[in-house]
């Protein structure tokens, strides 16, 4: 059979009549397709409201669970345990970065090494888009995620985005593994237009805060090495459960609205500091 | 109709039933079409189809309008697809394991068509790529938009696929063909 015939044999599979329409309609019943993300205005209601409220402990805990006004989980954070173990560091940070360096702002990598591998685990990285300007960061993002006005006592320094890697053919890199035994394969891949991650460097006096937003639901839930938490604080904001943690010399307020995960964190260790994480994530979901 | 869906879409996602209501009959058979010969099995390729919607219904909030709806559609029908073969994979892996004395076909359950058995002998993404390009006539940028990679990239895919599809289509049609023999 030569090609045409292969196609032309494709083209006549025999494709039977569907009609899942009712069935759809009825499941969809229920639910209502979710507003725009990020709208402005699904947030001004609740942040007129805006308060911090401790109702958390100091002690750390295994599972931090968050609620949103509805009493809806929105986001849990827990460590690591033998079912979510930490992933598997199959390159140094000195080889990442190496990598990394062949890479273009945009640009996305695919890195593979089969030992001690035996989920054949394909980590892609991409390199962020750096900018040094606010406005050029919300001309990018498109005016979602960035904050309206920044705290007075805030100065924005720089910025990144992070763009979603195009998985590659899973098969070619194991092929290329097979065929170049003991050496690593790294793969350019694609990157798509579709924002991973962004985040937000500002100066509050010596100090410096981070602010980084992703989808809310691929943060769902959160994962931490509890040996290096060493408080964790409940916090409300705008009416949802944020969560305030000290580990490895940084404090940093986590929040979810199920949309939108927003991390703020600082290596000011301060009291005042929860203050600061606060006012900043409130700019942000304003 | 490009034009029609995207208006349609803007419409379901400030929460017009009946517009999404129109999105599924005028995408369903097309979903299908590109659902079943990747699942190889109808009522599975059904439920699949289903599924599609239900889950772009969830997820209009997250839908840019861009001209590519029907792209969009497509890229969640291939992620619900990959699940559900390796749902149907898992549920052959139990049944082989608990069920000794059946023997689990490899094959598409509900088909004996030819060219569907050989397609299920390609990954997941070539049997996507073949199904976009040939049963839905799909240019290699428009297929770039759901699946990732370049187009250079995919035309090589695609080659490769259909010589593999051709080598296969030969030893099928020996192991048929002493089948029907013996």
């Amino acid at each position: 059979m030569n090609h045409d015939a292969l196609e032309t044999n494709l083209r006549s599979i025999h494709i039977p009549n569907v009609d899942v329409h009712d069935r759809v309609m009825e499941q969809i019943g229920g639910s209502r397709a979710k507003p725009a993300l990020f709208k402005k205005t699904a947030f001004i209601m609740a942040l007129s409201v805006a308060v911090v409220c401790v109702t958390g402990f100091a002690a750390v805990r295994m599972i931090i669970d968050l609620y949103n006004e509805q009493n809806m989980r929105v986001m849990t954070l827990k460590a690591f345990d033998e079912e979510n173990p930490k992933p598997l560091q199959l390159f140094t940070q000195e080889e990442i970065n190496g990598y990394m360096a062949t890479l273009l702002p945009g640009e996305s990598i695919a890195l593979y090494r089969p030992e001690n591998n035996p989920q054949k685990i394909i980590q892609y990285y991409s390199k962020p888009v750096e900018f040094e300007r606010l406005a050029e960061m919300k001309a990018m993002i498109g005016g979602h995620y960035v904050p309206v006005a920044i705290p007075a006592a805030f100065e924005f320094i720089k910025g990144s985005i992070q763009y979603h890697p195009i998985s590659l053919d899973p098969m070619d890199i194991y092929q290329q593994a097979a065929e170049h035994p003991g050496q690593p394969v790294a793969l350019k891949a694609e990157t798509s237009r579709e924002m991973l991650n962004a985040a937000f460097h500002f100066r509050h006096g010596t100090d410096e805060y981070v602010v980084r937003l992703g989808d809310g639901a691929r943060w769902h839930t959160v994962y931490t090495e509890r040996s290096k938490v060493s408080t964790s604080e409940v916090v409300k904001v705008s009416g949802i459960d944020g969560v305030i943690t000290v580990a490895g010399g940084q404090k940093e307020l986590m929040w979810n609205n199920g949309e939108t995960y927003l991390s703020v964190s600082t290596t000011d260790l301060s009291a005042d500091a929860d203050r600061h994480l606060v006012e900043l994530l409130t700019a942000f979901i304003q | 109709m490009n034009d029609e869906l995207e208006q349609l879409a803007e419409r379901s996602k400030r929460g017009d039933r009946e517009a999404f209501s129109q999105i599924v009959r005028l995408l369903q058979q097309q979903i299908f079409r590109y659902c079943y010969p990747m699942i190889g099995n109808k009522q599975d390729a059904e439920d699949a189809v289903q599924e599609v919607f239900v889950r772009a219904y969830e997820k209009l909030h997250l839908y840019r309008e861009n001209g590519s709806f029907t792209a969009w559609m497509y890229k969640i029908a291939h992620n619900v697809s990959i699940n559900m073969i390796h749902r149907r994979r898992r549920l052959r892996g139990l049944l082989a394991r608990f069920t000794s004395e059946y023997s689990v076909s490899q094959q598409p359950e509900a088909s004996t068509d030819e060219t569907l058995a050989l397609l299920s002998e390609l990954s997941a993404f070539e049997r996507s790529l073949v199904i976009l390009k040939v049963i839905h006539d799909k240019s290699y940028n428009e297929i770039s938009v759901i699946l990732g990679g370049s187009p250079a990239y995919l035309r090589k895919k695609y080659e490769r696929a259909k010589a593999k599809l051709q080598r296969n289509h030969g030893e099928f049609y020996m192991k048929e063909r002493v089948s029907y023999e013996s």
